[in-house]
């Protein structure tokens, strides 16, 4: 059985349907990245697993029990943690409170925890403690997102989603969040990463790409690498030229 | 001593008298009513905080709570025959007042929460409307709410003497407005240590900046709105029992009538999202009001003109208020 299940899953904003009854599922301890174009349904998909959408219908199942029906704190209580698109730090707070904040359905958990968990996104993201005390808001974009993802981190999640993890970044600081999301991923966690840069793919072991609401593909990054569909996915079809 | 000497001798003592008068007694009167608008700004502030929303029926859960306890304690209220003790009709008005700001969270403002903003705006109109209209069937007349040391219904009955006072700058303070001193005080000292120091304080301020980033880390929307309106409403509820007790008139919409335009004032003076700078701003908004009465003597309603200019400048020339900064 897979960590996370996904099966015929529809959803979509108002009346207006995104994704088209879509299925995959994401072994535990792997790396799943997820491509495709803007408009492909990839936010969709992880809102959706996040509990920020309705399930339409189909039905995401974790470790077995079903999440359909759940609101996102319930979610997020189940396992499942989302450093969402745009990295919607909470900006007139500081870095701890935003890291804090993150491990809220731990409460009976204690704050011994917290801060156990709080040093181990330090340890991951040295920048976060340096800047414990800075306004989220008033750092750089990279930060920011170091922050997200540190934040998601504090609900000990069973799967960390990151929605656009290198948007807005240099190539040299995306990498860096790529090695130490793979550090995370390595301790433990199951990674499930929206990205529309290609340089993530050696660190995947599953890769997908979504066009218009379905999946298109659904193998190892490896044999994604060389292939050449996501060259095809984000430079068209050669045969569309003529 | 010198003829002139003399002569400025005698007029000492009443140019003191005179002095303490203008300078003392409008400053106590300033503090009580400018704590009122601090305690109405507050709950604007929460609101605006949690929704981003200005709630215009913020003041009417006092009037709903001050008409509340009159009721409760004549033996009116729900066809109850019961004459409540009056501290107890307070507690009575208090709570009905807090149940109908949680009533509008959950029938209004929650339907409406995805909606644009102004339609929420509007919606909060359309709960003061409709208050003011049913309180206007259940009580017509316009009555008044004992003082707290009425001596025959009121809160403090040893003092049996309603002008038991404390002496203070040749001004006497009333029991009651001590008791209406110290508690808005505590009450605003009180929300804004919720604010500072516990975690659904802080979760509020989470959800007002980033409403989705809140889901994503499992706080409840929908919980800590309902959590925000309760608050809300209780500031409100117990602002419209103090500015009640003792005023001559208890009648639908009163509390509205005369904290609403001084409670945003207050909000707007603290910068909107400030609580330490809207009870501050309502402190400022008392005073201003009440020397305004007292030096202005020749322009009737200049109480209210310079609260309305007051609120214009800072909108206009400092929007971020005075202490406009999250706390």
């Amino acid at each position: 059985m897979s960590l996370l299940e996904v099966e015929e899953l529809r959803t979509g904003y108002g009346a207006l349907p995104v994704l088209q009854g879509i299925s995959f599922s994401v072994e535990e301890g792997q790396t799943a990245v997820m491509f495709g174009l803007n408009g492909a349904g990839k936010t969709t998909t992880v809102n959706a697993l996040a509990g920020l959408l309705p399930i339409w219908s189909g039905d995401v199942r974790l470790d077995g029990k079903s999440l359909k029906g759940l609101d996102a704190p319930k979610i997020v209580a189940a396992g499942i943690g989302l450093s969402p698109e745009g990295r919607r730090v909470f900006p007139a707070l500081s870095v701890l409170t935003n890291l804090r904040l993150g491990a809220w359905t731990r409460k009976s958990a204690g704050r011994k925890q917290a801060d156990d968990t709080i040093a181990r996104v330090f340890e991951y993201f040295p920048r976060l403690e340096e800047r414990k005390d800075q306004l989220a808001g008033t750092m750089s974009g990279g930060e920011q997102q170091m922050l997200a993802i540190g934040r998601a981190i504090m609900s000990r999640p069973r799967i960390l989603m990151i929605d656009e993890a290198s948007l807005g970044l240099s190539p040299k600081l995306a990498q860096t969040v790529f090695q130490v999301v793979s550090q995370i991923n390595d301790d433990g966690t199951t990674v499930v990463i929206v990205e529309q840069n290609v340089g993530v793919l050696p660190y995947a072991d599953q890769a997908l790409i979504m066009e218009k609401g379905t999946i298109t593909y659904d193998g190892s990054g490896a044999d994604l690498e060389k292939s050449g569909d996501l060259r095809k996915t984000y430079l068209g079809d050669a045969s569309d030229l003529h | 001593m010198t003829l002139a000497a003399t002569t400025l001798a005698a007029g000492a003592a009443p140019l003191a008298l005179d002095v303490q008068l203008k300078i003392g007694q409008p400053f106590v009167v300033g503090l009580l009513q400018g704590s009122v608008y601090g305690l109405i700004g507050l709950g604007l502030v929460l609101l605006y905080k949690s929704n981003r929303i200005f709630n215009f029926a913020q003041a009417e859960f006092g009037t709903v709570a001050g008409i509340s306890a009159y009721l409760g304690l004549n033996g009116k209220l729900f066809h109850i025959p019961w004459h409540m003790p009056y501290a107890v009709a307070c507690i009575i008005g208090v709570a009905i007042g807090t149940l109908t700001a949680v009533l509008t969270e959950r029938l209004v403002v929650r339907p409406l929460f995805d909606r644009p903003k102004v339609i929420l705006v509007v919606g909060t109109v359309g709960v003061l409307l409709l208050l003011i209209a049913l309180e206007s069937l259940v009580f017509p007349e316009g009555k008044s709410l004992p003082a707290f040391n009425n001596p025959k219904q009121g809160v403090f009955r040893s003092l049996t003497d309603p002008a038991a006072r404390l002496g203070f700058a040749h001004y006497n303070l009333q029991w009651e407005q001590i008791l209406t001193l110290v508690t808005l005080v505590v009450l605003a000292l009180a929300t804004v240590a919720f604010f500072r120091y516990s975690r659904n304080g802080t979760a509020i301020l989470a959800v007002s900046q980033e409403p989705v980033a809140a889901q994503t880390v499992g706080i409840s929307v929908s919980r800590i709105s309902l959590i925000t309106w309760t608050l809300a409403g209780f500031l409100g509820s117990v602002a419209g029992i103090l500015v009640l007790a003792g005023s001559a008139v208890v009648s639908p919409g009163v509390v509205t009538g005369t904290t609403l335009v001084g409670g945003i004032t207050a909000a707007v003076l603290g910068g909107v999202t400030s609580l330490p700078g809207a009870f501050v701003g309502g402190l400022l908004v008392g005073l201003l009001q009440a020397y305004a009465g007292t030096f202005l003597t020749q322009f009737p309603g200049s109480e209210s003109v310079a609260v309305g200019v007051v609120l214009l400048l800072v909108l206009l020339v400092r929007p971020q208020g005075l202490l406009g900064r999250e706390a």
